[in-house]
């Protein structure tokens, strides 16, 4: 189990992170998410050292993290890197044996992972003569080649099409499934919403809410409702409902969580046909935005701290 | 799993060393100073050409034997062949001159027809036949019995300069090349690989790599290992480079390699690993500041003004005047310590003790120099941007 408590980093006068805590359990899927500059970029490197807390541990299996135990992590930064003119098989293998490997045993563990990412007959090819999507699965498989306990990644679905996004979470389901404590951050909140066990939402180096994705989604007091009427004509939001969203005529109202979803048909009903009607807990992206007051969209614009040098 | 320190220095050494192996850069940058180092040794030998001259003079005329004799004997002491051939006019003479049958046809006593230029030793030759057979002509028109004329003509050998040291001349100019061929191939071996240091840390900064390595390996276990592989490679190329200077100065002769004590060697060798480990150590650190080449040309500047700075400094202020308070300071001064030590050494102009003294000096800046590349490097390499030296010694180290 990682365990971080109370960490707390200043660049100058911005606080990357103002007492953040996070635990993350083996074989559950963290989903870590914020706006950018909320300090998950400083939180991940802090679990590596590479980030000098002014206060705050990071605890790994109850005790103090050891360089020995850093073996036994893996990490995919934000910033990508590889070596550019090194061939992808020894670089993994080079990697692999950082972490402690036998030769042999990094050999074959190199081959194993490419073969895993569909590379196995580009093991030979510097690392810069690989297309984007494929320079990615190197990358992942360099944070994986070791077989690690913790797996940390850094919006590890950027840059990713629709089958590397699919090959991808079948990797950290897999990991998962066999034991690995898996944290990574993201802004697609769809598939963190598909794919986590936990979410850690953050603004400003605060945690803002935690917990199962149930729990988190049952601690909002708001329900989403999606109605659609036939001929697409929206109906008419009842009292103490907020119309978010219409497209398409499909309507979007958050209601109170408490509030009765037949009378609310029963309402919807008397407007028309009714071909679709959903009383649901909201969805992460709501549940963001709610939370956090801005949409992740927004909060995409690049604004990281490149004053200090340091993205934080 | 464990992985030990000595196995991470490895690790990184040997994929650094493999890296440089298969670097342009790097290759092309040792093959220049393979060339220039070859250069140094046989190109004085090719500009001076041990062979004897040889000469074929005409003479248009009849031949003087007293001429003959003292032309002759002039070319021996000139240590040149000289063929005398009789030619019967200006007209055969300019034939022959044009044609190249000979090299200059003597018209009468004082007029040399050439194409368009004497060799400079066949008119030395001419004149001081000249000379001799004017005093020869002198002698007997005295009355002086010309039978000895061979022994008064014959060359004497030339004059010995011996040195106060009890050297020869031609010792002083050995010494003098060899702490200069010292001097460029630490200066040389100093430039390839801190040009190489910074490229390869500039890489692992822009590309990123480095987060991921620092994820399981310290920045000091990182850079140390960098530091070691070069200086593997940078003690190889010594090696191929005094190899390959022997090995052609063994085929041209250029200079009797002296029989050096193990004790100057061990100098040379141990100022070398100093001051390699001196700048390669901060080139490491430029590198880290960096983000692009074009900002290395800035963080490393500095580096390059010391290192072209104690190189010239060696080699125009010390070699000529390995005494002068100059060298002596120069021998003390950690940037120009490694530079000036075995000039001086090789020229004979430091003593035990001295060296002693230079050399912990510059093995204590050495080490200071590693344990702050060691601070400074982790402060830099995970920065986003480029950093003054300033901003890097303020920056906080991560690990």
């Amino acid at each position: 189990m990682l365990e971080l408590t109370r960490l707390h980093k200043r660049y100058g006068d911005v606080a990357a992170l103002d007492g953040l805590s996070l635990d993350a359990r083996p074989g559950r899927l963290l989903g870590f998410l914020g706006p950018n500059g909320a300090g998950k970029t400083t939180t991940m490197r802090a679990v590596f050292g590479l980030v000098g807390l002014d206060h705050g541990t990071v605890r790994w299996q109850d005790r103090q993290v050891s360089q020995e135990d850093m073996l036994r992590f893996g990490y995919m930064p934000e910033q990508r890197g590889l070596y550019p003119r090194m061939a992808a098989g020894a670089q993994l293998a080079y990697l692999a044996r950082l972490h402690g490997m036998t030769a042999a045993e990094a050999a074959t563990a190199a081959d194993l992972w490419l073969d895993r990412m569909g590379l196995a007959d580009r093991g030979g090819d510097p690392v810069n003569a690989l297309s984007h999507g494929n320079q990615q699965r190197v990358q992942l498989a360099a944070a994986l080649v070791h077989e690690p306990d913790l797996l940390v990644l850094d919006e590890p679905f950027n840059g990713l099409d629709p089958l590397g996004v699919a090959a991808m979470s079948d990797v950290l389901r897999d990991r998962a499934a066999h034991g690995a404590t898996v944290v990574f951050s993201s802004h697609q909140l769809d598939l963190v919403e598909a794919l986590c066990d936990d979410v850690l939402i953050i603004a400003s180096g605060r945690e803002v809410i935690s917990g199962s994705l149930d729990e988190v989604r049952a601690s909002t007091r708001h329900h989403r409702v999606e109605v659609r009427l036939a001929g697409g004509m929206p109906p008419t939001a009842p009292a103490g409902v907020d119309a978010v969203g219409n497209r398409d005529g499909l309507v979007t109202w958050r209601v109170p969580a408490d509030a009765d979803p037949a009378a609310l048909l029963a309402t919807v009903s008397a407007q028309g046909q009714v071909e679709r009607f959903a009383f649901e807990p909201p969805t992460l992206s709501e549940i963001f935005r709610e939370v956090v007051g801005i949409t992740i969209d927004v909060s995409d614009e690049p604004h990281a701290v490149e004053d200090h040098g340091v993205c934080v | 799993m464990r992985v030990s320190t000595v196995d991470i220095i490895r690790l990184v050494a040997a994929r650094e060393i493999h890296d440089r192996l298969r670097n342009r850069g790097f290759l092309i940058g040792t093959a220049v100073t393979l060339v220039v180092m070859v250069a140094v040794v046989i190109g004085p030998s090719l500009l001076s050409d041990d062979d004897p001259a040889s000469f074929d003079l005409g003479i248009v005329g009849a031949l003087d034997p007293l001429f003959e004799q003292a032309v002759v004997s002039a070319a021996e002491a000139q240590d040149a062949d000289l063929a005398l051939r009789s030619v019967a006019d200006r007209g055969a003479a300019e034939q022959l001159v044009e044609d190249g049958d000979v090299d200059a046809v003597l018209m009468d006593t004082h007029t040399l027809l050439v194409v368009d230029e004497v060799d400079g030793v066949l008119r030395t030759i001419v004149e001081q036949g000249r000379q001799q057979a004017a005093l020869l002509g002198g002698l007997a028109d005295a009355g002086v019995d010309l039978a000895d004329a061979d022994q008064l003509l014959a060359g004497r050998p030339p004059v010995e300069v011996l040195t106060t040291a009890g050297g020869t001349e031609d010792d002083v100019q050995r010494d003098q090349g060899l702490a200069v061929l010292a001097t460029i191939l630490l200066f040389l071996i100093i430039q390839i690989n801190g040009s190489s240091l910074l490229t390869g840390t500039i890489e692992e900064k822009s590309s990123r790599v480095v987060e991921v390595l620092l994820g399981s390996v310290r920045p000091w276990q990182l850079l140390s290992g960098k530091l070691s592989g070069i200086m593997l490679l940078a003690m190889a190329q010594l090696a191929l480079f005094v190899g390959v200077t022997l090995g052609a100065n063994a085929a041209v002769g250029a200079f009797e390699v002296p029989t050096a004590t193990a004790g100057a060697l061990g100098v040379g060798l141990v100022m070398f690993v100093l001051g390699f480990a001196f700048y390669s150590s901060l080139y490491a650190v430029a590198g880290s500041m960096a983000t692009s080449m074009e900002d290395a040309q800035g963080t490393a500047g500095p580096l390059s003004f010391l290192s072209v700075g104690a190189y010239m400094g060696t080699l125009v202020g010390v070699v000529p005047n390995p005494d002068s308070v100059f060298a002596t300071v120069l021998s003390y001064l950690p940037p120009t310590a490694p530079f000036a030590v075995p000039a001086r050494v090789a020229v004979g102009a430091m003593s035990p003790l001295a060296v002693a003294g230079a050399a912990v000096v510059t093995a204590v800046a050495a080490v200071l120099a590693v344990r702050l590349a060691g601070r400074l490097y982790s402060a830099a390499i995970l920065s986003g941007g480029k950093l003054s030296w300033r901003g890097v010694l303020q920056a906080e180290p991560v690990r």
